[in-house]
């Protein structure tokens, strides 16, 4: 356990004997290697449930809304994505500001478990160990170690505020991980493909998709009530996971979140096919920075992109006569 | 007839034999998934993963996707082509599947053929297919089949069943259906008396390495009490409502029905999957909803599998493969629920 | 009134494949000029459907999707110049919209000259027609639209496992 954890488990049971809040949305451990599940803790003794490490990626920003009190305040364990989701919402206007409690704490990135069980092949992962800057795995017979920095989710790798951008507490210090010049050199490598050859690597890596909005599910920015593709009067879209279907449930998915997206990864975590859904989160960042010079979730006073508009907007792909 | 036993690298010729007569279903991998397709090439197989594929086989009978009937106006009549009249041209060997997904097409076919109207989709599917499970020398740790009446080497609903010696095959049946498929392979030997005892003392360690032992007892009796219980919001609190359980649970088969209009004068009907775990799923005409709250859907999930399945069809709707464990994105462990679930005391307990 | 024909299992009564492109113009700026290049016997090509919309910025990138979907070759939506929109700031909003959907549309694979935006103002006839023979003439060169076609449900089911 590391100090952070220890220090997490404490001012969770304190907030909750005064009763700053009556009720605190945390990760604790799963019963799977490398897992952590999110829990909701409402008495001071089972603040020791809560922990924090490199496998707590789910974001939690997407129970807020359920969880929100009438009488009293909420506590979440806020990594810098989760804060980025939790300012987008509040300014979406999904909740009060007052009613929220934000333990920050300064995450050091999350590990792609699904990446290691991959490369692991038919052998389970049965333990996993959180060293300095490695990780070492255990199976039947077996183990490895692999280097921390290497195995991180990739928009771990990229993130730009490990630090929630609002909060009430920080846990742990306000060490700087470093401001990432981040230039999207993948986003740019991919765009460098034709047309067809660029369809063809949606197909492919779509054509798992059976349709089970796990993606949809763990967006913490995705809260309607009827979502679109559920919509039957009129019905635009329907739910079959046929090729045509699914890329134009994915474009539709990824349209309603230009301006919103804070690529947090999840929708990518989350996948059971193990889509990889991370091309489309990091190209929603880079058109809305390209265009709109915005970054979603940061400052707080800034209206979502697709909401307003600007004299000057760019309109280089209208059609002129000649 | 007695099992067949054959060098590993005979697999290719076997099935090759097999192909003369029947379609061949089997696992492949494509990038990291494995999923089952028709073969054409039988190198592509691939049986070298342990447990359950995340992909159940379910989809080969029972797709995603499938066009229930197509319609067609012509001036003022409707042209109907009814797609469950369609006979599959040949026989399908479904190869490679484990003990636990073939019981599961034994579950599947226990709903599609309850009551007055047959499901004649899947059923023409079940009755043209020929079950081959590969029996598990080696279990995960989320397997737990032997607590819901299964097992690594289980025969239910197995036509056949290959058994992984090493530097062999066995291929033994268990039904008429095997035997035809054993009779065309005589050019192989018999399996000798010490394959068949291998086979017992493998079956016996993979019992053995099973690590989930759970007492269901009279599960589904000690439910009917419990519909009120706290236990049910505890269940689901991290539950996100999405329908990852369900499409990748083996023995989970509810659908919804669309229609699909092409143009004004055609259209087709289409069934896809749908799952209880979508806060939708029971949403009426009128807007209310029985199942709107999430704990009644994490209870109809427990319900449906240990109270409902015994009660209606008297035996348990879970195979016990263990994929919802390991692919639930919140890491819900129906393991967990169920040991919680008979902790609890009830007028029966 | 018009009946808008989806273009999928209609035979073609021309040797050759015409593309078919929707159009959807804003009620007060572009399809006014559309009607002035018809007054003014201003000729273009007979490829274009017109779908009239109250302003650019009614537009949901569902219209644009289901009609690629259901076959429809290509689409062009027109609507007031910026800064003259009959309802103030519909078009401003609608550009900013088409800009985020142009540009995951390229992303994921589709031709770019297949989806298309102009500004056409009441008084730009000929501008209307120009443009329309610029964009027919892109889609024709692209071909027959393949890519998000829904699949045809007439094909037998597929037993293959997903």
């Amino acid at each position: 356990m590391n100090k952070l954890e220890n220090d997490l488990k404490e001012l969770g049971k304190k907030i909750l004997l005064d009763k700053t809040v009556g009720k605190i949305i945390g990760y604790s451990y799963g019963t799977l290697a490398g897992k952590c599940v999110p829990v909701f803790i409402d008495k001071p003794e089972e603040a020791g449930k809560l922990t924090w490490n490199s496998f707590c990626d789910t974001n939690l920003a997407r129970y807020i809304k359920k969880e929100i009190p009438k009488e009293g305040k909420i506590a979440i364990i806020a990594k810098g994505c989760t804060g980025r989701a939790i300012t987008q919402l509040l300014i979406e206007k999904q909740f009060p500001r007052e009613k929220l409690y934000i333990l920050g704490i300064n995450c050091a990135g999350t590990i792609d478990r699904r990446r290691i069980a991959n490369e692991l092949g038919s052998t389970e992962i049965l333990e996993i160990i959180e060293k300095e800057d490695k990780i070492l795995v255990k199976g039947t017979g077996f183990e490895k170690e692999f280097p921390r920095a290497e195995y991180l989710n990739y928009l771990c790798k990229v993130c730009k505020y490990p630090i929630p951008p609002i909060y009430d507490v920080l846990v742990g210090t306000k060490e700087p991980k470093g401001h990432i010049h981040d230039k999207y050199e993948d986003t740019l490598e991919f765009e460098k493909k034709t047309p067809d050859e660029k369809w063809a690597y949606f197909n492919e890596t779509l054509k798992n998709c059976t349709r089970c909005y796990a993606c949809r599910e763990a967006c913490p920015l995705c809260y309607c009530l009827e979502c679109f593709c559920d919509q039957t009067q009129p019905s635009w879209f329907c739910k079959s996971a046929e090729h045509s279907e699914i890329a134009v449930f994915h474009l539709v998915r990824a349209m309603h979140l230009a301006g919103r997206c804070v690529a947090c990864g999840d929708c990518n975590v989350v996948c059971p096919m193990g889509i990889d859904l991370i091309p489309i989160t990091r190209k929603l960042e880079k058109i809305v920075k390209d265009r709109f010079d915005a970054e979603v979730g940061i400052d707080p006073s800034k209206p979502p992109s697709l909401s307003t508009f600007c004299i000057e907007d760019q309109e280089e792909f209208f059609e002129e006569e000649e | 007839m007695n099992p067949k036993s054959f060098e590993k690298r005979e697999l290719q010729n076997v099935l090759q034999i097999l192909a003369e007569n029947y379609d061949i279903v089997g696992p492949v991998k494509e990038g990291n998934v494995l999923k089952y397709k028709k073969l054409d090439k039988f190198e592509d197989i691939y049986l070298d993963f342990v447990g359950p594929s995340a992909i159940p086989p379910k989809s080969i009978l029972f797709p995603q996707r499938e066009v229930l009937f197509t319609y067609e106006l012509e001036n003022k009549d409707v042209k109907l082509h009814d797609l469950s009249q369609q006979k599959p041209a040949k026989i399908q060997v479904i190869f490679g599947i484990r003990p636990c997904d073939a019981k599961s097409f034994a579950l599947l076919k226990l709903f599609f053929e309850w009551g007055k109207y047959k499901d004649a989709y899947y059923l023409e599917k079940f009755n043209n297919s020929i079950f081959v499970s590969l029996a598990c020398n080696n279990t995960k740790s989320t397997c737990f089949c032997t607590s819901v009446g299964g097992d690594p080497f289980g025969k239910e609903n197995s036509d056949l069943q290959l058994v992984d010696l090493g530097k062999k095959y066995v291929l033994r049946s268990f039904t008429q259906k095997g035997e035809a498929v054993l009779s065309t392979l005589k050019k192989y030997a018999d399996a000798p008396k010490e394959d068949l005892q291998k086979i017992e003392q493998i079956n016996n360690d993979a019992r053995k390495s099973i690590k989930t032992h759970l007492e269901l007892g009279k599960i589904h009796e000690q439910l009917a009490n419990m519909w009120d219980d706290k236990i049910w919001a505890k269940f689901s609190a991290a539950c996100l409502g999405c329908g990852s359980c369900s499409f990748l649970c083996p023995t989970c088969h509810c659908f919804d029905v669309i229609d699909d209009r092409t143009d004004e004068r055609h259209g087709a009907r289409i069934r896809v999957w749908d799952t209880c775990q979508f806060p939708i799923f029971t949403k009426q005409g009128s807007g209310f909803n029985p199942r709107d709250a999430k704990l009644a859907r994490a209870r109809q999930r427990i319900f449906h599998k240990f109270n409902y399945y015994p009660t209606n069809y008297g035996v348990l709707g879970c195979v016990g493969c263990g994929r919802c464990i390991c692919l639930c994105p919140m890491n819900s462990d129906i393991r967990d629920e169920l040991a919680k679930v008979k902790e609890v005391k009830t007028a029966t307990t | 009134m018009t009946t808008i024909e989806t273009p999928i299992h209609i035979t073609n009564e021309l040797d050759h494949w015409e593309p078919k492109i929707i159009t959807f113009l804003c009620n007060w700026c572009s399809y006014a000029g559309a009607d002035l290049a018809g007054v003014s016997r201003i000729q273009y090509p007979p490829n274009i459907r017109i779908v009239r919309v109250p302003c650019s910025g009614r537009i949901s990138p569902y219209y644009l999707l289901k009609s690629l979907q259901v076959g429809w070759d290509g689409v062009l939506i027109s609507g007031c110049h910026p800064g003259d929109c009959h309802y103030l700031s519909g078009n401003l909003v609608a550009r900013r919209r088409f800009a985020v959907l142009k540009d995951l549309l390229d992303f994921f694979g589709i031709e770019p000259g297949r989806v298309n935006f102009s500004w056409v103002s009441a008084a730009e006839g000929e501008r209307f027609a120009k443009i329309v023979r610029k964009v027919v003439k892109k889609i024709q060169k692209l071909g027959p639209i393949k890519k998000l076609v829904k699949e045809n449900p007439f094909q037998p089911n597929k037993c293959e496992a997903q």
